[in-house]
């Protein structure tokens, strides 16, 4: 089964990186796995296995993992989140880790 | 915690060494000359008494679950970032000056976020060290000096640089129980009448720095350690009475010394980085954050006061009513206003570090700083313009005191009718104190010069983020969303209307 990967941004008000290339690094990365966005009303119906990666522009962190992990009724949902540029290297890594976990 | 007069009290415990004006100063808490500023740092703990106050005050230690003293505590949220600016205000307008306790709090902070990251890259056990220390700060209530600024010497040169290696305080000698240090730090705000102190490097190291790269604390009164207690403009007015020095019981800016550490020794569970240079930078740019924070909290506090201050002498000079002094005042108020708001900004958008402790919003916090370089300069020279030129000329208290001058001046120094010329006299001296003096040089290089600021506002500015944006904009680049808006392309679009 590809992985499910689903995207939430934060809000972009003033980003201090290109929140998009780590969007467009893990698509490039893993080419199998399926991509979906996801938004504030999907909190409470999380039912997708997979990963949840959250993207925010800077080190305020306004989409924060506590709020969706408290939410995400999955546990078998998994969240990552990213503020800035410097992170992206950790984060493809730990998402390689569950990939090799999930054997996709 | 320790209410105003215990604080003062708790000071005759510890026997720092202190020069001023050719004497050793024998008690710090005695010496007439030390009053004001030691009043001033002395509100800090008396309004975390004052239910009045005691919100912004006062804190739960995340350590232990008790109460304490808010200038002891670990920022645990965004809230407690903002609680912080609105302390500085509250107690810059208490005072109409320097409270001076703000520097240890931000040594504490910055040194709680970045002790972590040390132990985590080199396996060290600085943050434990510092947790033990925090404690002992948290339990006794104590106020420490923020050791950072070094003498410098030849500012071109790096600390291993320079002819006299002393001009930067470095490590001489590592033992089995700890190290001994050496050098000077300069401009020490509150240290005659703090407890602890301190010590942070002063600027980003290279391996050649590698023993510059150490901060620690120990007690005031540590072996070795001298303060030389600097001058300040028109300082021995504060003998002559209470008018003349226009905040007789607060004095001007903090009342600083030149620290001098003689060999003093420090034992390894007061070490909080000895030669890790790489994070000495990380050290002063959190220490900066948390420090220019402060700025448009506590001039602003105190420019509350001068704006005060300007609009009574403008009711008593007979011109509050005039529309061009409404405006300046005004304009004081917009100004003022303008640098808390940006410290309430790079509150808000502070956020958590891996240490769990909170930072505010760099770029913010610099912006705050460097405002406040400006500011009140400007605010300062509308409150003199109002004022008049008495704010520099007023006779002395001593003359109005003197029966054979009294009346002559309580004749010719009158302003509208039914003000005492003695209050005429006291809000010029006000004004003088909070727009003349040391207030403004505080404001330029407190927390770092200008520079210091642009430098770091123009590494966090991001141009080629906006250079993109001019790009898309102007048409150079693609603009993602235009298609999306006409459902055409923008060449397209723009080849119709040709
Ligand atoms: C009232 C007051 C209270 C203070 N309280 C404290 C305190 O409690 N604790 C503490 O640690 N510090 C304290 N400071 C110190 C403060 O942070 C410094 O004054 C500030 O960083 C500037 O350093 P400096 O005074 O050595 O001036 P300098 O560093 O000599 O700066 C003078 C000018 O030279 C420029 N300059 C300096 N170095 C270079 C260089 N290498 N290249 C190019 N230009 C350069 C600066 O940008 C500035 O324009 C206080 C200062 C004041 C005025």
């Amino acid at each position: 089964m590809p992985l499910k990967v689903g995207i939430k941004y934060c809000g972009g008000c003033n980003p201090t990186y290109h929140r998009e290339d780590v969007e467009k690094a893990i698509r490039s990365e893993f080419k199998n796995a399926i991509f979906y966005y996801l938004s504030e009303k999907d909190l409470h119906c999380l039912e997708m296995p997979g990963v949840l990666v959250l993207i925010n522009g800077c080190k305020k962190g306004c989409v924060s993992s506590v709020r969706w992990e408290e939410n995400c009724e999955s546990e078998s949902i998994r969240i990552f989140r990213i503020d800035e540029k410097a992170e992206l290297e950790d984060l493809i890594s730990e998402l390689r880790e569950i990939l090799t976990e999930n054997s996709c | 915690m320790m209410n105003g007069k215990e604080y003062i009290e708790s000071l005759r415990k510890y026997n720092p060494t202190i020069y001023f004006m050719g004497k050793k100063i024998e008690s710090a808490v005695d010496e007439p000359m030390f009053f004001p500023h030691i009043h001033a740092a002395a509100m800090t703990y008396e309004l975390a008494f004052d239910p009045r106050y005691e919100d912004v005050m006062t804190a739960e230690s995340h350590l232990t679950g008790e109460k304490i003293n808010r200038f002891t505590h670990i920022h645990q949220s965004v809230d407690d970032l903002v609680k912080k600016v609105r302390m500085m205000r509250l107690l810059g307008q208490k005072t109409a000056t320097c409270f001076q306790r703000c520097v240890g709090f931000d040594a504490l902070n910055a040194l709680y976020i970045t002790t972590y990251n040390i132990d985590k890259k080199h396996n060290t056990e600085y943050h434990q060290n510092f947790l033990e220390f925090l404690k002992h700060v948290q339990k006794n209530d104590l106020m420490c000096v923020g050791s950072m600024t070094d003498v410098k010497g030849d500012r071109s040169l790096r600390p291993h640089q320079q002819k006299d290696p002393d001009l930067y305080v470095h490590v001489v000698e590592r033992r089995e129980d700890g190290i001994v240090v050496r050098g000077a730090k300069a401009h020490q705000t509150g240290a005659v009448n703090s407890h602890e102190v301190i010590v942070m490097p002063t600027r980003a190291l290279g391996p050649e720095d590698k023993e510059y790269a150490v901060s620690f604390a120990v007690p005031i009164d540590a072996e070795g350690l001298i303060n030389i207690f600097s001058r300040q403009t028109n300082d021995t007015r504060r003998l002559d009475g209470d008018i003349d020095c226009g905040n007789a019981k607060y004095g001007i800016v903090g009342g600083e010394t030149l620290m001098i550490f003689d060999d003093v020794f420090v034992p390894w569970e007061r070490v909080f980085m000895c030669g890790e240079y790489d994070f000495a930078g990380e050290l002063v740019e959190t220490f900066a954050t948390f420090h220019r924070q402060n700025y448009g909290g506590c001039k602003v506090g105190v420019a509350d006061v001068l704006i005060g201050a300007t609009a009574l002498l403008a009711e008593y000079n007979g011109v509050a009513k005039a529309s061009h002094i409404v405006d300046k005042l005004t304009e004081m108020i917009h100004l003022a206003e303008t640098c808390w708001c940006c410290s309430l900004a790079c509150s808000y958008e502070g956020y958590k570090t891996p240490s769990g402790a909170y930072v505010p919003n760099p770029m913010l916090a610099n912006i705050t700083k460097l405002n406040v370089t400006r500011f009140p300069y400007e605010w300062s020279r509308l409150a003199q313009d109002i004022a008049g030129g008495f704010v520099i000329t007023t006779p002395s208290e001593k003359d109005l005191r003197n029966p054979e001058t009294r009346k002559l001046i309580e004749k010719y120094m009158k302003g509208v009718e039914g003000i005492a010329v003695e209050d005429r006299l006291r809000m010029f001296r006000l004004v003088e104190n909070l727009s003349v003096g040391a207030q403004l040089p505080e404001s330029m290089h407190g927390a770092g010069s200008p520079q210091a600021q642009k430098i770091m506002i123009w590494r966090r500015g991001n141009v080629e983020m906006k250079k993109e944006l001019a790009k898309i904009i102007a048409g150079i680049k693609k603009d993602e969303h235009f298609i999306k808006l006409t459902g055409v392309d923008e060449e397209e679009f723009f080849k119709k209307m040709r």
